[in-house]
């Protein structure tokens, strides 16, 4: 435990982010709070955080929750607690409002909604794909990442094979050294 | 309306392409992507280029 950590810093942080977080929250999420736990404050070592991140993945339930178990890591179980509250609650009542405001404006199919989800859309694919591309820099993937990681997007996108599969075969290309 | 529903595309994929920059190749940061780019898509689609 880090006694140096300033909790509500890293709670602001948390609830500013989630409310950003468009279209696939954990990886979006995770480059920016990586960079803000271990390289801006160094309250976590890089395996550390890679750990945490992959436990939160193996484990059951939404995979966001990999924050609770940064905080846990730097501050015990009040951090835990206060990073996933930041982390739900401020997204929760954003959802709310933003439900609340759009049943009484046409409801799902009115102008305003439709307007917002055909600007979300492209943007959350985009972002999606910006967050793919740093992970494969960070990984220092090369030309044959690229191409591993287009092909499991094409196969995803045109196909309705399980991601399972997807990920052994990326997994099976990785032990083998392909990548 | 095919030429409301081409410009649509057209600005969809600019704002992929944009977010895309933005996040991966420029690193500007989540929020600040976001914070561009929700308000520029949402007021085109809501006034400019509405669905017919």
């Amino acid at each position: 435990m880090n006694d140096d950590v300033k909790l509500g810093g890293l709670a602001w942080h948390l609830a500013v982010l989630s409310l950003t977080a468009i279209g696939g929250g954990v990886v979006l999420v995770a480059p920016d709070v990586h960079h803000y736990v271990s390289v801006q404050n160094h309250w976590l070592t890089d395996e550390q955080f890679a750990a945490m991140y992959a436990l939160a993945q193996a484990a059951p339930g939404p995979n966001l929750l990999f924050v609770t178990l940064i905080g846990w890591m730097i501050k015990g179980w009040l951090g835990a607690v206060v990073v996933t509250l930041a982390a739900i609650v401020p997204s929760s009542c954003l959802v709310l409002a933003l439900g609340t405001v759009i049943n009484r404006h046409g409801g799902g199919e009115g102008r305003w909604a439709g307007a917002l989800r055909d600007a979300l859309a492209p943007l959350a694919a985009g972002m999606l794909a910006g967050a793919a591309w740093t992970f494969l820099s960070v990984a220092g993937a090369g030309w044959r990442g690229i191409v591993l990681a287009l092909a499991a997007a094409a196969a995803a996108y045109a196909t309705k094979l399980n991601p399972l599969w997807l990920i052994a075969l990326g997994a099976l290309a990785g032990a083998i050294g392909l990548v | 309306m095919a030429r409301t529903l081409f410009w649509r595309r057209v600005v969809q994929v600019a704002l992929l392409v944009a977010a895309f920059i933005g996040l991966g190749v420029a690193k500007v940061g989540l929020i600040t992507v976001v914070a561009t780019l929700v308000p520029i898509g949402f007021l085109l689609f809501a006034f400019v280029w509405r669905k017919p």
